[in-house]
């Protein structure tokens, strides 16, 4: 990839980081934080993702980037106290400014917002403010696209990246948009040069620079470089301020410059040469009694020009105004409303961070500066790499194990050294093994910040007023899982906003706040990472969802069920309990599809609910799905790796009474249910004899127990997963294949896969077989 | 020439210094003024080119501490930013910044003002 690309895209990708902290920041401050501090990050995060865009020719965005920005400063500066602050406006703007950049992204036509750019302008219009200055216009001028280099057939040619290109091509090619060679006459070739013959006017500068000047490095003939060296007429200095030898301080400047000009420049446009060093206040420029007529038609300043023959400096503003906004708007000071003076940067004291509504929120001021350091020193890598480097480790982890097997077969006397070295090499291994993973690891802050957005759209859709909170934001887990997460979350917090949560009215009716709370949590529990979403709803319609079960039959009419089993029927195919199926969340296909999503990836979903209480719906991934810890099994000549999280319970098949229906499927009794019993040997087709005296009771993603006769269990350990589909081809009853220490390849068996398996087998179909309790 | 960049967008110090570096100038880059100040020490730069709003340091104050240290005196600063206001260029102007320029910046203006302190 081009450079130029490489770099938007790594644009693109601090966007969405930046959006985040955008976002976060402003969800605090209308949470209650008065922290001037995330009104500082807010700005500068909205600041940077304008700056970075501008670079980019991403116009839309800069000009809405502008808007929102000069409206944050209000916050920034205090004209606006962060109590009146309309942040929901702020919120709903980092939307918008997070869909700019996805239509950015995607090349896509951007949405316009007057709306919000109208609401954007009120802010920090106090009533008795008066508006005689012209507000700072709301689309700055895009910096001008260099026509004569911007071709679109050029490799890296896209319009877009116009001045970026300009310059790139100019130093990389043809030197068409070059400068002259003396390196003072350099403006941009968009700069109007006067024609041929030297038409114009003569204009008077004169340069009164204060004595720091050279204690800003700013030599005179920088100043005066900045002038096309064809346009002087001549430069005289004037000595005349310069103090006797013996008070002289050399570091002052005392020298004055009065320059004549002929000069086709517009009075902008030499303003705009002067004011990248010096101060309104250290130049003048005067236009004599117009020498010529012949100005260059382009010229439009020219055309304001003899009202203001005799303009100085400090008119410029009016003569600007009037002339309203040109291709070097940026360069244009004066016509702005006074800025702010820049906040500094006040140090986060952290008695004030926490505030009531985010008391609840683990992150601390301090974790907020150790996260912000660390993003300083961190590196991007493709995720390509890290797989591979995974890849390699999990190879290693192999040869180690193997390594060990055969230095364990050895006299330890005789290889005692050896033995050393290979424990050595195995807790290093594993080191290494972990901190791979640590690199993969990634917190699910990622996901967690798409939340409040979805949070607030749905609160509108559906006229409830719900407070969203986020906790373990940091919690680390494989990016593999990351991606998975979004779409369970996205549902189950959907459930919980248009099923769970009540409207405000039945709320207050209810003596609860008016306002609902959805608790988003993550946290790491016994090596796997619990996400939690509870809310203070009305829990779940036991009753209503009893009813609808057995009205389709998944609940026979006399059976009783236990007020937890009525509960986990949310997770039932095609039941959905909401009175009017709306679009959010009605269409009953939510949460059995996220239960299926969340056990394809090795996890668990469960439910617990209060009746007027809330519910809460916990979901429990691994933390990587590249290693998993498994039970290894024998079976006949061949060995299977079943998933730790999939087995219950084992037994001597031996103690275990066996029954056999008429169709042929054996059951066995375990715990007082009757679970159909199949022989591993039988389903998968092992080799060599088999001797089954084991039963593993494993449990299905629907939740029913099975039970697996096998013959061993060789013993249980981290395996690491290879895709059989990537490297073989699919094997029904297995979900992926590990290499044993021995260099062995063994199979890790998929519950569901292999009784399906067993079912299309020679075998009547097991769905009629019921298990009752 | 031996130009040290300072902003804490990382993307617009990449296209900084790209930039720069097409230009045939020898960059290195910062992340906020306190680590252009470390970079500084160990680049000795001619010149250098630094954003304003930044976390830890700001380019205010980076000026100030440059300005203060005897290798600091004679490097002029350019301030690159989206900050436009006479009162904070004034600001900049008291801390010892050399130029001004907005952002977007035009990479052939940059290079223009950047090659009038080229001896």
């Amino acid at each position: 990839m081009d450079p130029l690309a490489e770099l938007k895209q790594t644009f693109f990708q601090e966007c969405d980081e930046l959006l985040g902290a955008l976002e976060q920041k402003l969800q605090a401050l209308d949470e209650g934080s008065v922290d001037s501090e995330d009104v500082n990050a807010a700005f500068r995060a909205i600041h940077s993702i304008k700056g970075g865009a501008g670079a980019f020719g991403c116009t839309e965005l800069v000009g809405f980037a502008h808007v929102f920005e000069a409206a944050l400063d209000h916050l920034r500066s205090g004209r606006v106290a962060i109590d009146d602050a309309p942040f929901t406006l702020f919120l709903r703007c980092s939307d918008a400014v997070a869909d700019l950049v996805a239509a950015a992204r995607n090349d896509e036509p951007a949405t316009e917002r007057p709306d919000l750019l109208a609401a954007l302008e009120q802010v920090g219009k106090a009533p008795q403010a008066p508006v005689a200055a012209p507000p700072a216009p709301a689309v700055p001028a895009p910096a001008p696209v260099v026509p004569a280099v911007a071709d679109n057939d050029a490799p890296i040619g896209i319009a877009a990246l116009g001045n970026l290109l300009a310059m790139v091509e100019a130093k990389t090619a043809a030197p068409a948009a070059a400068t002259t060679d003396d390196g003072w006459d350099d403006e941009p070739v968009a700069a109007p040069e006067p024609a041929a013959g030297k038409p114009g006017r003569d204009v008077q500068l004169r340069i009164m620079p204060e004595p720091d000047l050279f204690r800003r490095v700013i030599e005179p003939r920088v100043v005066l470089g900045s002038l096309p060296a064809d346009d002087i007429v001549s430069i005289c200095c004037d000595l005349s301020q310069v103090p006797p030898l013996e008070s002289l301080d050399v570091s002052d400047c005392w020298l004055r410059f009065d320059v004549t000009l002929r000069t086709g420049l517009s009075v902008e446009d030499l303003h705009g040469r002067f004011d990248f060093s010096l101060a309104n206040e250290e130049f003048e420029i005067v236009f004599a009694e117009e020498a010529e007529i012949e100005a260059p038609q382009a010229d439009e300043p020219m055309a304001a020009a003899p009202e203001v023959s005799s303009a100085v400096a400090a008119d410029l503003s009016a003569i600007l105004a009037k002339l309203g906004p040109s291709p070097e708007a940026a360069n244009e000071p004066d016509i702005q409303p006074e800025p702010a003076p820049v906040a500094a940067p006040a140090p986060v004291v952290a008695a004030e961070a926490p505030v009531s509504g985010r008391a609840a929120t683990r992150a601390p001021a301090a974790a907020d500066t150790s996260a912000r350091q660390r993003q300083a020193v961190s590196v991007r890598v493709d995720l390509d790499r890290i797989d591979k480097l995974m890849n390699l480790v999990g190879e290693i982890v192999i040869t180690q194990s193997m390594l060990v097997e055969c230095v364990r077969s050895l006299p330890y006397d005789v290889h005692a050294k050896t033995a050393e070295g290979m424990l050595t090499l195995s807790r290093q291994t594993r080191e290494l093994q972990d901190h791979v993973m640590a690199v993969r690891a990634q917190p699910v802050k990622a996901v967690f910040q798409r939340m409040p957005r979805l949070v607030r759209e749905l609160a509108q859709t559906l006229g409830k007023e719900v407070r969203l909170v986020l906790e373990g934001e940091n919690t680390e887990v494989d990016k593999t899982i990351i991606e998975e997460l979004a779409d369970p979350l996205t549902h189950m917090i959907r459930n919980s906003m248009d099923h769970g949560l009540e409207t405000p009215d039945e709320r207050a009716e209810a003596g609860k706040p008016r306002e609902g709370t959805i608790r988003l949590i993550a946290e790491h529990r016994a090596g796997r990472i619990v996400i939690s979403v509870t809310d203070d709803g009305r829990g779940i319609g036991r009753e209503r969802l009893l009813a609808k079960a057995r009205s389709r039959g998944l609940v026979g009419a006399d059976e009783r069920l236990q007020p937890e089993e009525i509960d986990q029927l949310i997770f039932a195919a095609g039941l959905s309990t909401a009175e009017a199926v709306s679009d959010i969340s009605g269409r009953g296909v939510g949460m059995d599809v996220v239960r299926r999503n969340v056990e394809s990836l090795g996890g668990r979903i469960s439910v617990d609910s209060e009746p007027g209480r809330g519910c809460k719906f916990t979901l429990a991934l691994p933390l990587t799905l590249a290693v998993l810890e498994g039970m290894v099994i024998r079976c006949g000549d061949d060995r299977y790796v079943i998933p730790i999280a999939s087995v219950i319970e084992t037994q001597h098949l031996a103690s275990t009474p066996i029954e056999r229906l008429p169709f042929g499927q054996e059951v066995l009794r375990w715990r007082g249910e009757v679970t159909p019993l199949y022989r591993l040997g039988d389903v998968m087709g092992s080799m060599g004899k088999t001797n089954e005296n084991i039963v593993i009771i494993a449990e299905t993603e629907r939740g029913n127990n099975v039970g697996i006769a096998v013959d061993e269990i060789v013993g249980q350990q981290q395996v690491v997963v290879k895709s059989l589909e990537a490297n073989y081809g699919a094997v029904n009853g297995a979900s992926a294949a590990t290499i044993l220490g021995d260099g062995l390849v063994a199979l890790i068996l998929d519950i569901d896969s292999m009784l399906r398996l067993a079912a299309s087998g020679n075998r009547p179909p097991q769905s009629d077989l019921k298990m009752a309790g | 020439m031996k130009i040290l960049a300072i902003d804490d967008t990382k993307t617009l110090l990449s296209l900084l210094s790209l930039t720069l570096r097409n230009a045939g100038h020898e960059v290195a880059e910062a992340e906020n003024g306190e680590d252009g100040l470390n970079k500084f020490d160990q680049f000795r730069p001619d010149l250098v080119i630094t954003d304003l709003n930044m976390p830890i340091m700001d380019g205010i104050e980076f000026t100030r501490a440059c300005r203060s240290r005897p290798a600091g005196q004679n490097t002029p600063i350019i301030v690159l930013t989206t900050e436009n206001g006479a009162e904070i260029k004034a600001e900049g102007r008291r801390a010892g910044a050399s130029a001004w320029m907005v952002k977007p910046f035009e990479p052939n203006t940059l290079l223009g003002l950047v090659a009038r302190y080229q001896n």
